[in-house]
């Protein structure tokens, strides 16, 4: 055995080394504090197809990780394994599912690229990709009608249709057969820089563009002080959506306007200057606002044309993640600035009562570890 | 088979001996030279312009893990290593045919299987490999406390070896996914299998057998980049989803091991002369 005393010292200091390595390797992610749900009041069975998506991180250290918080589990994102982890975090429930639906239409789709997927629709787009570089006038739409299980492709030249020279994408919603696309156009001369925003309306079956309207106009020095930014929500069948505008200028940001969409490409521009825009449902727009250190939920009656119902809250703020299912509307808010704690509220949307006031609680309560939630969504 | 790996073994050990020696040497100048830096320039020049603590970590934060494999310097012994071990695939092979007594016709002599010969050849130089990896993770515990012993405790953040490795190239070598750590091994033990092929085939067949092992093993590099290619560069996402990718990986390697191991083995059994 003696003249054996190289080799089995090596063998015995990988096999030590390897198996110190493996447990070590996941200890400063799982230092991180876990999260579970503590219910207030209400009926935690609400919570039964809900999945919260979030990140937790360590102040101190700089550690980092999203989580997945349902009632029945916890899981950390950087714990999976590398094959499990398609993008560099959750892809969201709506592009999971479609993967499992339709995996060679979702081949090379990422949802860094604007897409919107309802009950009847999923489309892509994308800037025209040469293989070398991207043609910034050309548009690559790419629509799956979920209903008919049918693909369509189709490039769109916004130069030579609309003039516009050197585009971005911003945002885009589908509804019913409608495609509505915001996309910002940029003409640099040499002390100027004009930025147009545009919204595009794009008929599906007819595969162009059929109308497209100037939001906004910037043109300044090219510092960027200024800026637009647009939001769109839409109900889960995609029968209706809306859309807002909002202007940045130094520290504040404005609602400038707000668009209604409903079927049939009906666009109506509603007089709300206030809040930010969070969810549709049949008859209301849903707005946040946090004004004074008060937070509230505000809802504006389609019909009335007007605000009629408000939630406040008070021990919570920063109303975020407004999700509707079954005519209940899901929200979080957090207590403070730096979210060491944060909540989960249902609200019932014909009485406005609270369904469920629970609190998403983490195993640490140490000062230095921080979270904040980015989604809520329904597994179903 | 034990007796002659350990026999072979014996004759790297000097070789991993060193190497490890001047790899905590050539690190431990690049850690000192980066933890001094940040002293002079980070902590001491700021407090003499009456910055506070506070201050100075609010603004250029804490020491952390990162900095430690900051410096070039670091990745020069690491590389150096992959020169040496490629070097020593080669020689574990060649020495036996040179020099005076062709010590390779002893080996062959031996009774029992020629392919233990392999074996040993080949598990010698993965447990080479293997060593260098896992004393660089041993290392980085004692960079750590290097880097304690250097600066002010209130100046340093996380210095997990962990966190060096996430945060640097090192995950190239210690990846943080066992399944990813295993296949990268798995890899190269097939990288070194087939670099057997083309010693043994050209020890069989000479010139002639040279130019079939660099066809076969440009056939092979010529797939592997057009994959590379066809995934990630002509397209502006990946095609295959990840774990269609393990899937192909999985198979790939199945084939090309099968592939080059009965082949090596048909060369050593068959038409290897001394």
């Amino acid at each position: 055995m003696k003249k054996y005393w190289k080799l089995t010292l090596t063998l015995t200091g990988i096999i030590v080394l390897f198996i110190t390595f493996t447990l070590q390797k996941d200890r400063p992610i799982k230092e991180l504090p876990q999260y579970s749900f503590n219910t207030v009041e209400g009926d935690s069975s609400l919570l039964d197809d809900l999945q919260v998506i979030g990140d937790t991180y360590d102040m101190q250290y700089n550690t980092y990780t999203e989580f997945k918080l349902t009632e029945q589990s916890f899981e950390k994102f950087e714990l999976l394994p590398f094959y499990k982890q398609e993008a560099y975090q959750y892809l969201p429930n709506a592009i999971e599912k479609l993967k499992k639906e339709d995996k060679n239409f979702m081949r090379q789709k990422s949802f860094d690229d604007l897409y919107d997927i309802n009950e009847d629709y999923a489309a892509f787009i994308t800037l025209s990709f040469s293989g070398v570089w991207y043609n910034y006038n050309e548009l690559k739409v790419d629509i799956k009608d979920r209903k008919k299980d049918e693909y369509k492709e189709f490039t769109l030249n916004v130069k030579e249709d609309l003039q516009l020279n050197d585009i971005t994408l911003d945002q885009m919603l589908i509804v019913e057969d409608y495609l509505y696309l915001t996309v910002t156009d940029y003409n640099a001369t040499e002390d100027l820089y004009d930025e147009d925003i545009h919204l595009l309306t794009i008929d599906m079956e007819e595969e162009r563009v059929i109308d497209s309207q100037e939001l906004a106009h910037i043109s300044d020095d090219g510092t960027g002080e200024e800026n637009y930014e647009v939001d769109f929500v839409h109900n889960e069948e995609g029968s209706q959506a809306a859309m807002a505008l909002y202007y940045w200028g130094e520290h504040e940001r404005e609602l400038e306007k707000v668009i209604y969409f409903s079927g049939n490409n009906e666009k109506q521009v509603l007089d709300v200057s206030e809040g930010d825009l969070a969810a549709v449902a049949d008859d209301y727009l849903i707005f946040v606002n946090y004004e004074n250190g008060k937070s509230s939920v505000d809802f504006y009656s389609l019909t009335e044309e007007k605000f009629t119902e408000h939630i406040h809250l008070d021990e919570y703020h920063f109303v975020d993640n407004t999700v509707i299912e079954k005519d209940i509307l899901y929200f979080t808010a957090v207590n403070d600035e730096i979210e060491t704690k944060a909540a989960l509220f249902a609200y019932d949307l014909y009485t406005f009562e609270p369904l469920y006031v629970g609190e998403i609680v983490p195993s640490k309560t140490d000062q230095r570890y921080a979270m904040s939630i980015s989604a809520l969504e329904f597994i179903h | 088979m034990f007796r002659l790996l350990n026999f072979e073994f014996n004759r790297i050990f000097k070789l991993l001996v060193g190497l490890s020696i001047g790899v905590f040497g050539i690190q431990l100048i690049s850690v000192i030279i980066s933890t001094i830096s940040y002293k002079e320039s980070v902590i001491e020049s700021n407090l003499r312009e009456g910055m506070t603590l506070q201050e100075i970590v609010e603004t250029y934060g804490l020491f952390e893990a990162y900095y430690i494999t900051l410096n070039n310097l670091f990745f020069l012994p690491v590389g150096i290593c992959a020169g040496v071990i490629l070097f020593s695939i080669f020689f574990i092979w060649y020495r036996d045919w040179a020099g005076k007594n062709t010590f390779m016709y002893r080996l062959m002599m031996l009774p029992q299987s020629r392919m233990t010969i392999y074996y040993a050849k080949l598990l010698t130089i993965m447990i080479t490999v293997l060593s260098l990896a896992f004393i660089q993770y041993l290392y980085l515990y004692i960079y750590a406390i290097v880097a304690k012993l250097i600066l002010p405790s209130q100046y340093i953040g996380s210095l997990n070896p962990s966190d060096m490795i996430s945060q640097s190239s090192l995950q190239v070598i210690l990846a943080p996914d066992t399944l990813l750590f295993i296949s990268a091994y798995l890899i190269g033990t097939l990288f070194v299998m087939m670099m057997f092929t083309l010693i043994l085939l050209e020890r069989s067949y000479k010139f002639v057998g040279l130019l079939i092992g660099g066809l076969y093993l440009f056939v092979i590099a010529s797939l592997i980049i057009g994959f590379i290619v066809h995934q990630y560069i002509f397209n502006p996402y990946p095609y295959f989803y990840k774990t269609e990718l393990v899937i192909i990986a999985i198979l790939a390697w199945l084939i090309l091991t099968l592939i080059t191991f009965i082949w090596n083995r048909h060369l050593m059994k068959r038409k290897i002369t001394v």
